[in-house]
């Protein structure tokens, strides 16, 4: 009630005031028109003086002068002011305040009066005529006098004129434009309060908003809304504490820091992933290939290999087993020389090298006990004695078998025998698979149970997909059985990871030569014996090269083949030339290959 | 629990401060009422800001913005220090600030429970107006965001998060390799 009342006397006031407005105006005017006459009486006072005491007039006008020239600057600034109060605000208060100091300036415009002193009686005639003489002087001076007078006069009467027309001006302004829009505006929130007010005081506490507690929660949004309009307004945009402008910052600086290091190691990691894939996929050679050329890479970087990519390695040639020993202890002796292997940490390095020191010290024993003999079973008694004998040492069982094996097969004994000793290795020694696997599946072929040699192929294609010798004993056993589709499709296999091999290209010439197809042949026979890496494969591989060049006519490359063999060149190749035998009876029969026999 | 789940939030504080800091921005842009932004405090509050409780489009909003750039910032911080760390076993002190980091964020991106079930609300419930394609779509970041707000209410999170560091790097290196 009170804000309407104030509000509704605000209205009042200012109505009141644009009134009092007219009414300073009016005042104002007359205060101007008042000022005049009272500055033509200055003027008409000024002039009845002129005949009495001429010096001393004189001597006063100039002092009059003198207050004329320091009233100006206080004319001026006030002159200043009343133009400014009279074009900032439209206030009526201000406009009286502003009438008021105008009326001031007015006043302060105003001239003193100067003090006229009584004509003496008793002068003497001499000095009358003196008087007389000077008389006119004092006329001429008086006459520059009121000159200079009016003109003053003149210019306060101007700058006052100026004042009253901007007076004039503001009030006009004012009638123009009544401010009774933003009366009624203040009118409509003034109720509007009023109703709230109203409501404030029937609302129950729960109804109350959470935050101000003075305002109805605003139950238009919804039921529960704990809030009244304004402060869910205000909360809608609470701001942010400074500590949490901290926040983004250091966050990005973070995300800045792990980009870089991302950047520095991302290269290295997708070499390293890929290489783990290649072990994955069975792959092992290449995995190899793969962790070799991220070691010198990182050597030439000058960058540190981590211990998991080192572990990886290590890991890689304890899977490709015996074949890779020699490559496992020269890669544990660079990187891992000086460090204890007995820790935790190193413990896959530890049963790595366990595994080949197993090895080796079997190893060294069979190398003596092969000097001393010369059949299997010498070799047997002599190996179990020096064994027995060293009570210190304990030998891998699988291992002491595996050469027993060996020994057989260098000395040609009973397959059956050989069979024994590996199938005792597998049970004793299974970490050991890289050596009994193989053999037993080139055994199982020999034996001609194919059966058995798939299964071990299998196994060693699980541990290493690119172990090539288990697609050419597939291609051999199905070759034998008469399925050249499969003996191929094993070939192209194996051509698949590596087309130089001299194996797979020496059995693919054997499918192409058996189906009648010399000519595509001899290009297999050829690469074969261009890849031979064995002497034994070297001499089989030079008879088919022979071969296919004679079934080809090519007499050139045969003759060659024939004077670089010599007494090597086949039995099984000059009987198929002669005639005497097909190339089934070689190469689907018996051995199922060129012999020497 | 709760007391785990403040000791878990006070030990992963980075997350926790930035995830509070995500759903203030998140609230701002949504213009939704904010009462209390401390994000550290011992109570179920810590790690987030108190705010109104809302309902429809903006309930999904409010839990998944958050979650999404969390997860973001957290998978950019966590990568170089679990590949350093768990995949090149190189140890050195970034990484290990980074991992602390990137399993802060990992810890604190999941919703509060009472947003979390809001948005379950608000896509599932009864009076849900969510169209059926909305449903569908959002059934695997909605579901994720529940089981997470549901394991960060036992502080559980803190170990999921160390298992994803952990396997991150066996992760990417699968899709690398």
């Amino acid at each position: 009630m009170s804000d309407i009342n104030q509000k509704k006397s605000e209205g009042e006031s200012t109505d009141a005031t644009q009134k009092e407005n007219k009414t300073t105006s009016n005042a104002k005017k007359e205060a101007t028109t008042a000022s005049k006459p009272k500055k033509t009486e200055n003027k008409t006072s000024s002039s009845g003086t002129k005949k009495k005491s001429a010096p001393k007039k004189e001597q006063q006008a100039k002092a009059d002068v003198n207050e004329k020239k320091q009233a100006e600057p206080a004319k001026k600034q006030t002159k200043k002011e009343s133009q400014e109060t009279a074009s900032q605000d439209k206030a009526p208060a201000k406009k009286q305040t502003q009438s008021k100091a105008k009326k001031d300036a007015t006043k302060a415009e105003k001239p003193k009066k100067p003090k006229q002193e009584e004509p003496k009686e008793d002068a003497q005639p001499k000095a009358e005529k003196d008087v007389a003489d000077t008389t006119d002087e004092v006329e001429v001076a008086e006459k520059a006098f009121v000159e200079r007078d009016e003109e003053l006069i003149s210019q306060e009467l101007k700058e006052l004129e100026n004042i009253k027309n901007l007076v004039q001006e503001e009030v006009n302004k004012i009638l123009e434009n009544p401010e009774t829009g933003d009366w009624n505006e203040l009118v409509k929130t003034a109720r509007q309060e009023i109703k709230e007010a109203k409501e404030a005081e029937n609302i129950d506490e729960d109804d109350l908003c959470e935050v101000c507690g003075e305002r109805a929660r605003d139950t238009s949004i919804s039921q529960s809304n704990p809030y009244c309009s304004e402060c869910r307004e205000l909360m809608k945009k609470h701001p942010f504490k400074f500590s949490e402008i901290f926040t983004p910052i250091i966050v990005v600086a973070i995300l800045f820091l792990s980009s870089w290091q991302l950047s520095q190691e991302w290269g290295t990691f997708s070499n390293v992933a890929k290489a783990e894939a290649l072990v994955k996929d069975k792959k092992l050679y290449s995995a190899v290939t793969a962790y070799d050329e991220i070691n010198t890479q990182l050597k030439v970087n000058q960058k540190v290999i981590g211990k998991k990519i080192l572990e990886n390695q290590v890991e890689l040639y304890n899977k490709l087993g015996a074949e890779y020993y020699e490559n496992t202890e020269k890669f544990i002796s660079k990187y891992y020389s000086g460090q204890n292997l007995d820790s935790f940490s190193n413990r896959k390095v530890k049963d790595a090298m366990t595994t080949m020191e197993e090895f080796d010290k079997v190893y060294e024993v069979v190398a003596t006990s092969f000097q001393s003999v010369k059949d299997y079973k010498s070799f047997v008694k002599s190996f179990d004695e020096t064994i027995k004998k060293d009570k210190d040492e304990t030998y891998d069982k699988g291992l002491i078998e595996y050469w027993k094996y060996y020994a057989a097969l260098a000395f040609e004994e009973n397959k059956e025998v050989q069979l024994e000793h590996l199938k005792k290795m597998e049970k004793a020694s299974p970490q050991y698979s890289s050596l009994y696997l193989p053999s037993l599946a080139e055994l199982y072929l020999n034996m001609k149970d194919y059966d058995n040699m798939f299964k071990y192929c299998n196994a060693l294609d699980s541990i290493n997909y690119e172990n090539l010798n288990t697609k050419a004993y597939r291609a051999i056993a199905y070759r034998l059985q008469g399925n050249f589709a499969k003996a191929t499709k094993s070939v192209k296999d194996g051509l698949e990871i590596k087309s130089t091999d001299g194996n797979l290209n020496h059995q693919m010439a054997i499918i192409l030569l058996i189906e009648g197809k010399p000519k595509e042949a001899l290009q297999y026979a050829k690469t074969a014996y261009d890849n031979s890496t064995e002497q034994y494969m070297y001499t089989s591989n030079a008879n088919l090269y022979a071969l296919c060049a004679h079934l080809c006519n090519d007499s050139d490359t045969y003759t060659k083949m024939e004077e670089t063999l010599g007494n090597q060149l086949s039995n099984d190749v000059i009987s198929i030339i002669e005639g005497s035998k097909t190339l089934e009876d070689v190469f689907q029969k018996g051995e199922g290959d060129i012999t020497w026999k | 629990m709760e007391m785990i789940y403040t000791i878990v939030k006070y030990i992963t504080f980075p997350g926790a401060v930035f995830k509070a800091f995500l759903e203030h921005l998140t609230c701002r842009l949504y213009e939704i009422p904010v009462e209390d932004i401390r994000s550290l405090q011992p109570n179920e509050l810590c790690g987030h800001v108190e705010h109104e409780l809302v309902k429809g489009r903006k309930s999904f909003g409010v839990c998944f913005m958050p979650f999404i750039l969390s997860l973001l910032c957290g998978l950019l911080v966590i990568t170089p220090a679990t590949i350093n760390v768990f995949y090149f076993g190189k140890y050195n002190i970034i990484s290990f600030f980074l991992l602390y980091f990137g399993i802060s964020f990992f810890t604190n991106m999941f919703p509060m429970m009472e947003d979390a079930c809001s948005m379950w609300e608000s896509l599932y419930g009864e009076e849900s107006t969510a169209s059926m394609s909305s449903k569908i779509l959002l059934a695997i970041p909605a579901g994720i965001m529940y089981a997470g707000a549901l394991l960060e209410n036992f502080g559980i999170t803190l170990l999921t998060s160390i298992a994803f560091a952990f396997g991150l790097p066996y992760i990417l290196a699968s899709f690398v390799g």
